[in-house]
């Protein structure tokens, strides 16, 4: 798997798009052919759909997976002994989890990747770090959520996390004065999802009246921004909200899947979400045909990560478009794309389910 | 408008029925009341524009009405059995106003429960049947149209008057909604979930030329996409009969192909559930042979043989199967209670409708042309309405 190995082991931003694409659609190829060989579910969609894995084809010519799939169906590449662990993340609101097979590979190639993307964004150092959210959810059943794999999995890049939420989800002033005496002023990674920064500490914080100094931090958030858009806040507003509370300035939102873990797409300054050269996106309209960039269409997210789960081509029920390629004022090279929200639901027509409504 | 509380009661029409004596089958103030009502509804400019209500007001138009009553003549002394509770269904809006028109027909006082959630469809259609009933006093002191909650008292209420019960639903709804208690005399006619499936003769549509290609698809295109494939009569399988079954399967897919590309106005989420439906069936076990495409609307399954549970096996938003057979003989077996509708394309419907009286077939209750699937009548989900709806008063003479 030459190609495939090669881009794993690549630097993140190291190659342009043009350089990028042929070994991409190669190791997509090899990846592809190794969960034909070693998944007879996928191997036979691969035959119903009547795809040759073993011609060369463009990313964009793959057969992909619905990412509910994984929540409907547990599929993998790896025999039962070779299970190190099975992700079940419920998402954020979701009631039917994902079911989602390691093997220790996969988990170790995982935290590599994630850690030489992010790596690219905040620096090597591990920062102290604070977590805006509770303790609590990381503990017991809420373990296996989004957001505790979001705040587990970037933990690595911090040292001593700091909860700055008790788990009334109110502001834990005694953790953070402490935090803010040792480490105000100084560099740190501040680090949690969206709407929980937003609600529980930008507009409480703004009530209050009170400034932090955490104007060296770096801030991680993703998680997407459905509850933030339904108040009409956008990346620009959740930006301003933080400069005003902790003159935070460098912030960093990342788009991903739970069910291809690791291989993120890092916003960088320029407020663009940047594809590694481990990861790409393919933008589909409402036939599920590519789409050319720049138009807005759902979004595929394509992996070299998912070896022991047939996870490497993925679509999303996310809306998005690709605002360019090798061009972004960042210095990055490759595809950058912005992410529009969740598609929006049909009108369901027919006789089944009535007097409900 | 939005419920103050889960007990309130909004009337959109007519009176809580005073009078619930019987009518007679087809009485003519029942007539005069619907050709009127159609007459509206084919003037209402904003009725005009929703093909749905346009159905509705051609179906119950005085000619076709008339037809209706003598086609239904049996000779049988028939009135009402009374007072008719309507539950009608959230998702097919206009279905409310055939419910009404079924119940009226038969000669009973009707109360008519619509969906909880406003619809365009069905506010209009009861703004015009409101409109309507005041010039038709008698028909109106017996006839109404409500709204309320699902989990309100009302369903239990109005169901302990009953003497007969329109129940249109899903499965749970249906059994929900039986368990309530009624007189001892009292009535059900539920229509729960079905299924539906089409015979094409292979031959007949290789004859056929672009012309009748193009009107074929057309009236399956009507009978699935109208209803992103969800009623109860659309159909979701296609037997292909006879020799030349793939020429023939073919030619149908790509003339359906450009009809529901230009016409059926596919949305991301649809194509993700459809997409995510074939997927789930191949990983099912369905003994799919291959998965094709004709345009970006229209995906096909096909079979290499009939798996258990051919019921079951449902699309949505233009997901087909298909098999290509010698004979309907090894359908035989498969075609169980839960089957509707059988839609056919040059095959003889009478042979098809004696192929399901001579084999004792627990399913199909209607065998209609290519593009009537969706088509109401007094005869649906297996009833005769008419007679379901009405008691007989035998005397000297008739039995």
């Amino acid at each position: 798997m030459a190609e495939l190995d090669d881009l794993l082991a690549l630097d993140p931003f190291a190659l342009s798009a043009a350089d990028k694409a042929p070994l991409f659609a190669a190791a997509v190829g090899q990846l592809t052919r190794h969960h034909r060989d070693h998944c007879a579910d996928y191997a036979r969609i691969l035959d119903v759909l009547g795809f040759d894995a073993d011609r060369p084809h463009g990313i964009e010519d793959f057969p992909f997976l619905p990412a509910r799939l994984f929540k409907l169906r547990r599929l993998q590449s790896v025999t039962d002994d070779q299970v190190h662990k099975v992700l079940t993340s419920s998402g954020t609101s979701g009631q039917v989890p994902s079911r989602i097979v390691l093997d220790a590979a996969t988990a170790a190639l995982q935290s590599r990747v994630l850690t030489r993307i992010v790596g690219d964004f905040i620096g090597k150092a591990r920062l102290p770090m604070l977590v805006i959210d509770a303790p609590g959810t990381v503990k017991g059943h809420n373990a296996f959520s989004a957001r505790a794999a979001g705040i587990l999995g970037f933990s690595i890049f911090g040292r001593n996390p700091t909860y700055a939420l008790n788990d009334r989800m109110e502001l834990d002033w005694d953790n953070l004065d402490r935090f803010l005496a040792a480490h105000g002023g100084e560099p740190v990674l501040i680090f949690g999802f969206t709407f929980v920064i937003w609600q529980h500490f930008v507009q409480v914080l703004e009530k209050m009246g009170r400034r932090l100094n955490l104007d060296q931090a770096v801030l991680i958030h993703g998680g997407g921004w459905k509850k933030l858009a339904e108040q009409a806040v956008d990346d620009a507003g959740f930006k301003a909200g933080l400069v005003q509370v902790g003159g935070i300035r460098r912030i960093h939102d990342y788009y991903g899947m739970v069910e291809q873990t690791g291989s993120i797409f890092m916003q960088c300054a320029a407020g663009r979400l940047h594809c590694p050269v481990q990861a790409d996106i393919v933008i589909r309209d409402a036939h599920l045909a590519p789409l050319p960039d720049g138009s807005r269409g759902l979004v595929q997210l394509v992996s070299l990560l998912p070896k022991s789960y047939p996870g490497h081509l993925l679509l999303s029920e996310d809306e998005g478009t690709v605002i360019g390629v090798d061009d972004c004022p960042c210095g990055r090279p490759g595809k950058t794309f912005t992410i529009h929200g969740r598609t929006a639901m049909a009108e369901i027509r027919g006789c089944s389910d009535a007097a409900g409504g | 408008m939005p419920l103050a509380d889960n007990e309130s009661l909004i009337r959109l029409a007519g009176t809580d029925p005073t009078d619930i004596r019987p009518r007679v089958p087809f009485a003519p103030e029942v007539l005069d009341f619907l050709a009127d009502l159609s007459t509206e509804l084919r003037q209402n400019p904003e009725a005009r524009r929703m093909g749905d209500v346009q159905s509705f007001a051609f179906w119950c138009r005085r000619p076709h009405l008339e037809r209706m009553r003598q086609a239904y003549d049996d000779k049988k002394r028939r009135l009402g059995r009374g007072l008719a509770f309507h539950v009608a269904p959230a998702n097919v809006p206009v279905n409310f106003a055939f419910s009404l028109a079924f119940g009226l027909l038969a000669g009973c006082a009707n109360i008519v429960r619509v969906p909880s959630v406003p619809h365009a469809v069905v506010d209009l259609v009861a703004a015009v049947i409101a409109k309507v009933l005041v010039r038709h006093p008698h028909v109106a002191a017996s006839n109404t149209l409500v709204r309320y909650d699902a989990a309100s008292r009302h369903s239990a209420v109005f169901s302990a008057r009953a003497d007969a019960r329109l129940l249109w639903g899903g499965d749970a709804t249906v059994l929900a909604l039986r368990a309530l208690p009624t007189p001892p005399r009292c009535v059900d006619v539920a229509f729960a979930d079905r299924t539906s499936l089409c015979v094409m003769g292979a031959q007949a549509v290789l004859d056929l030329d672009q012309a009748g290609l193009d009107a074929l698809a057309h009236g399956f295109f009507n009978d699935t996409y109208l209803m992103d494939q969800n009623a109860c009569s659309s159909p979701h399988l296609v037997v292909w009969l006879g020799a030349g079954g793939a020429e023939a399967a073919q030619r149908f897919w790509h003339a359906l192909g450009r009809k529901a590309g230009t016409d059926y106005p596919q949305t991301p989420v649809r194509a993700v559930d459809k997409y995510a439906d074939l997927l789930e069936a191949v990983l099912d076990k369905e003994p799919i042979s291959r998965a094709r495409t004709y345009g970006g609307a229209v995906t096909v399954l096909e079979w290499s043989a009939l798996p258990d549970g051919v019921a079951g096996c449902r699309g949505r938003f233009g997901l087909f199967r298909q098999i290509l057979a010698d004979s309907l003989e090894p359908l035989a077996p498969h075609l169980d209670g839960r089957f509707q509708t059988l839609t056919a394309f040059g095959v003889d419907r009478d042979q098809l409708a004696d192929f399901v009286v001579s084999h004792r077939l627990a399913g199909v209750d209607r065998v209609v042309a290519v593009g009537q699937a969706l088509d109401m009548g007094l005869t649906w989900d297996g009833y005769d309405l008419i007679g379901q709806l009405t008691r007989v008063v035998a005397g000297p003479g008739q039995p």
